[in-house]
């Protein structure tokens, strides 16, 4: 004998479920046009996203472009300005690798005790480790990097002839040499007591030496911020006599 | 096949339908907005490094007169020609401010004239600037030719706070021989003492000149940079005379 279900068929367990009647079809189309809305969607966004930043980007480059040309009419100004401050830097650079021959010699005349006459000075400034010759003359240090003809680390050399009373106030004044502001070291070459007095360097003494004092190499100067602020200078090249224009007034500033 | 399978069926039918969509459609359209924000990001950076290289071009000519000035006077101090003439003159004129005789000048470049040639360098270019070597003799007591010295370098200079003094040509001295003057003087003082107290001083020095086919002022004028004056009429008609840019910039700077 067959069972018969009499409940109802809406009533049976299960038949309130999701599915319903249809056993899952419903969701399946309304999962379909769910996802077909979402990516309608998002596909729409896109579109509308491009079009708009497409126009954006039209607008940022003509915007840009207009820029540029604005600029490109000022570039000469650009390349001038940075012209003079190369230039400047540069000039700089020379002055601060150049060894102070004045001070140099002040200090020399200061420092020289009495009784001691120097018959001849040759100064330079060479390559570091190069020692002086009396007669070498100082050479600008070819391929050097900076423009200098005595970049940093090039070396100043005196050497000094002359006589002395005695052979004491010889080694009197290599002791007062080493005073000299910079100066790093002091070597005698010669001292000679001579038999017959007075026969150089003004007839100072019996002892006629030789002597070089080798200074503190120069210092590789960092680059400086420069302006160059002369108005004196400026206004002189306005009125076209730049090269005639040579005054002491710049020394004050210098030392 | 079952009610279920048929269902499963569908539903899989569904889903690579959707993902079809996604990978044909959608996902093209969202790589190409994401293509072109990429491309607004860029316009934008475009337009902000045009904004800053006019603003910088701005200041620059705003900076204009300042550099000009500049130039003008560091043309003094590195000219674009030897001017040999010019730097003669200047020394004269600073041994008169001195009790010294400027005796001698030599050149390499030019390699005649003088016998007393001393071994200079022939003319090197270097990174910046040509060098020019010079040998001068001058004759004077030790203390003047020290002095001379300090002219001679105070020429161009740095102020302590940085400034350069432009007052005539830049010169590095290499070496400085001293030695008693054998004419015992050929001043016209007649002091005896003064005359045994004279001494020759042999100074190798390096002078400096832009390289060849560079001016001072790169064809500017007051009114403006070389290309920015040739476009205007103004400024054409305010200096006539700005048509060649090797011209020395001293002459040019004079209207």
């Amino acid at each position: 004998m067959r069972a018969v279900n009499l409940i109802p068929g809406e009533h049976r367990q299960g038949a309130g479920s999701l599915t319903g009647r249809s056993s899952g079809a419903a969701l399946i189309v309304l999962g379909m046009v769910a996802g077909l809305a979402v990516l309608v969607l998002m596909y729409g966004n896109a579109s509308h996203q491009i079009s708009s930043q497409k126009g954006q980007v039209a607008s940022l480059t003509a915007q840009a472009s207009a820029i540029q040309a604005r600029t490109g009419r000022l570039a000469p100004y650009t390349s001038f300005v940075s012209m003079a401050n190369q230039r400047t830097q540069t000039v700089a650079q020379l002055v601060q690798a150049r060894f102070d021959w004045s001070h140099a010699l002040h200090e020399l005349g200061r420092v020289l005790p009495s009784g001691t006459a120097l018959a001849t000075l040759h100064g330079t400034v060479g390559p570091a480790g190069a020692t002086a010759s009396s007669s070498a003359s100082a050479t600008p240090a070819a391929g050097a990097t900076a423009t200098s003809s005595t970049p940093a680390g090039s070396v100043p050399v005196f050497t000094l002839t002359g006589c002395a009373t005695s052979q004491a106030v010889v080694a009197q004044a290599l002791q007062r040499l080493k005073l000299m502001d910079g100066a790093g070291e002091v070597q005698l070459q010669s001292s000679t007591q001579s038999a017959a007095s007075s026969s150089s360097g003004g007839g100072c003494g019996d002892a006629s030496f030789s002597a070089q004092v080798v200074f503190e190499a120069l210092p590789a100067g960092p680059l400086p911020s420069v302006s160059t602020g002369s108005a004196g200078s400026t206004a002189a090249a306005h009125s076209g006599g730049a090269n005639e224009q040579v005054s002491a007034q710049g020394k004050a500033v210098a030392r | 096949m079952t009610t279920r399978d048929r269902l499963m069926l569908i539903g899989i039918v569904v889903l690579a339908v959707l993902l079809g969509m996604w990978f044909t459609t959608v996902s093209p359209e969202r790589q190409r907005a994401a293509k072109v924000t990429a491309e607004v990001e860029a316009a934008r950076q475009q337009v902000a490094t045009a904004e800053s290289e006019a603003s910088s071009a701005t200041s620059a000519r705003g900076q204009y007169s300042t550099a000009y000035a500049s130039l003008v006077s560091l043309g003094q101090a590195v000219p674009s020609s030897p001017e040999t003439p010019a730097l003669i003159y200047t020394l004269d004129r600073a041994t008169h401010s001195r009790n010294v005789q400027f005796s001698s000048i030599t050149t390499s470049a030019s390699g005649s004239g003088s016998a007393s040639a001393t071994a200079a360098t022939p003319a090197a270019a270097t990174a910046g600037f040509t060098q020019e070597p010079f040998t001068f003799v001058f004759n004077g007591s030790f203390v003047d030719l020290y002095k001379l010295l300090d002219q001679l370098e105070g020429f161009t200079l740095q102020t302590p706070s940085g400034a350069l003094h432009v007052n005539g040509r830049l010169l590095t001295i290499d070496s400085v021989s001293l030695a008693p003057n054998a004419a015992g003087g050929q001043s016209s003082s007649g002091a005896s003492k003064a005359k045994a107290n004279q001494l020759t001083a042999t100074i190798t020095a390096t002078a400096y000149v832009l390289p060849s086919g560079e001016s001072s002022l790169g064809g500017a004028t007051p009114a403006g940079p070389a290309a920015a004056a040739a476009g205007s009429s103004a400024v054409a008609t305010r200096t006539p005379s700005s048509g060649s840019t090797t011209a020395p910039a001293l002459i040019k700077a004079s209207p």
